[in-house]
């Protein structure tokens, strides 16, 4: 997953049970490939509204997926299949 | 000579890590408050006794912790949001930085105070803010109030010094077994000795304690930075945006007000210590305070039928929103806003005397989907905490 960063930030955030921070160039960045502070980092911008999804490289499981652990048929955007707390599964 | 109650400062810095002291980099006064303190609770043992009279006495926990009116300064409400909230991202370039602030889950990152009141001093290590308040009225100063709970405390822990702090001239190093006295809560605070010279070619020579060791400078140190002169948020160009029915607030003339930011941080007692082994934060709430002098009843008829034009009252609580911004120049500012915000007002009393209508709107803050409860941007000189 390719994310662009307009400008460059400084990060600083808690994530998987740690705190990281990050300094970042504006420019485009790979989450696959960056460091665990860093995508979290990255994350944190995009959900922020400060960075944007460029696209999913082919084959790549996209971050929706990752997040939600549900795969998603192509051309769907939205899971079609939620599980409840109490474990029965919703449509 | 009594204890001058009016020789009272605190001083905040950002810790790197928890038990690890901070400079303490942002000073302030006190409106009221104490610059530190210990809820101990202790009592009496129940007992029966042969004899009249309690026998028994025991302490059953020690929390410290400080409770800190002041005024809204840029730089350390800065530091309380973020402390508080737990994410950054510091946009923009110097000397003007752009913090947007927002809610995280633990680990929150810890802050540490140094604390004087006349000559006494204490340091208070691994704080988090449990609830900080900003509170106007008027075009005047905002009021900030912030109640930390924090682990660990020293008392009487003023300018530190060694007897035997020999030092080589030209080395950069200070080699004392005195060092060993020396703990993670002096880092920052000024370090004075026989082997540390007061002047050098008639400049003051100071040593202040970091975390890695002792660092030797050159020039005048105060014992910890102080806030004077720095900027501080009023009432006065503040923008007042709230809609008790739509998440997109409108302006709303806005005559006092409060935002209260709580974090419910819980001092965790174990059996082997009274005191704290750990700081951990709850639920986050936020609730606004707005009164307002209307122009009509439009938003409470919002509150009560979820239209401002509605007729009957509403089965179900209307979704609004709150945007509070207070501006010092165009670097300088502070907003805090929710766009998920439940309204409540009471209709404004009948006056014999007259004068406008004041109604006051309570609202408490809730997450929408995908979002956050609570967002701050914070303008100022701080590059990063």
């Amino acid at each position: 997953m390719q994310i662009q960063v307009p400008e460059p930030c400084t990060v600083d955030i808690a994530a998987d049970g740690e705190r990281h921070e990050a300094s970042l160039e504006a420019g485009t960045y790979d989450l696959g490939t960056a460091s665990p502070g860093s995508a979290a980092a990255l994350r944190h911008l995009v959900t922020q509204g400060f960075a944007t999804v460029i696209e999913d490289e082919p084959g790549e499981v996209s971050e929706l997926e990752r997040t939600t652990g549900t795969p998603i048929p192509a051309g769907v955007v939205e899971p079609t299949e939620e599980v409840s707390q109490d474990g029965n599964s919703q449509q | 000579m009594g204890i001058p109650s009016s020789n009272v400062a605190v001083a905040f810095g950002r810790q790197s890590a928890v038990g690890v002291g901070a400079p303490p980099t942002y000073g302030v006064g006190l409106e009221s408050g104490k610059p530190w303190n210990e809820a101990i609770d202790q009592g009496e043992i129940p007992l029966t006794s042969a004899f009249p009279g309690f026998s028994e006495v025991e302490r059953r926990s020690v929390k410290p912790g400080l409770v800190v009116p002041t005024l809204a300064y840029a730089r350390l409400a800065g530091l309380f949001l973020y402390q508080l909230l737990g994410a950054d991202v510091v946009t923009g370039a110097g000397p003007n930085y752009t913090h947007t602030l927002t809610p995280a889950n633990e680990p929150l990152p810890w802050v540490g105070a140094a604390a004087r009141y006349g000559a006494e001093y204490a340091a208070l290590l691994d704080l988090k803010v449990d609830q900080l308040e900003f509170k106007w009225a008027g075009p005047g100063k905002v009021d900030m109030t912030a109640t930390l709970a924090g682990k660990t405390i020293w008392t009487n822990q003023g300018s530190r010094s060694f007897a035997d702090g020999a030092t080589t001239s030209g080395s950069p190093n200070i080699t004392s077994p005195a060092l060993g006295l020396l703990t993670q809560a002096d880092v920052g605070r000024p370090i004075t000795g026989a082997g540390i010279p007061a002047t050098t070619a008639g400049v003051p020579v100071n040593a202040t304690a970091t975390a890695s060791g002792v660092t030797l400078t050159l020039g005048p140190l105060a014992a910890f930075n102080d806030e004077a002169g720095q900027p501080y948020f009023s009432g006065a160009g503040a923008t007042f945006l709230m809609d008790a029915a739509s998440t997109t607030p409108i302006a709303a003339k806005c005559q006092a007000g409060s935002i209260v930011l709580k974090r419910n941080a819980d001092s965790v007692i174990l059996a082997a210590s009274q005191m704290p082994d750990d700081i951990v934060t709850g639920q986050l709430e936020i609730a606004y305070s707005l009164t307002l002098v209307p122009n009509d009843l439009t938003q409470w008829y919002k509150v009560e039928t979820g239209s401002g034009t509605g007729l009957t009252p509403s089965g179900t609580p209307p979704i609004g929103s709150a945007d509070v911004t207070f501006a010092y120049d165009t670097n300088t500012s502070l907003r805090i806003f929710s766009n998920r915000v439940t309204f409540l007002a009471d209709m404004p009393d009948a006056k014999p005397k007259g004068g406008s209508a004041a109604v006051t709107f309570a609202g408490t803050a809730f997450r929408p989907t995908g979002g956050n409860i609570v967002s701050a941007v914070v303008k100022n000189t701080v590059a990063a905490y």
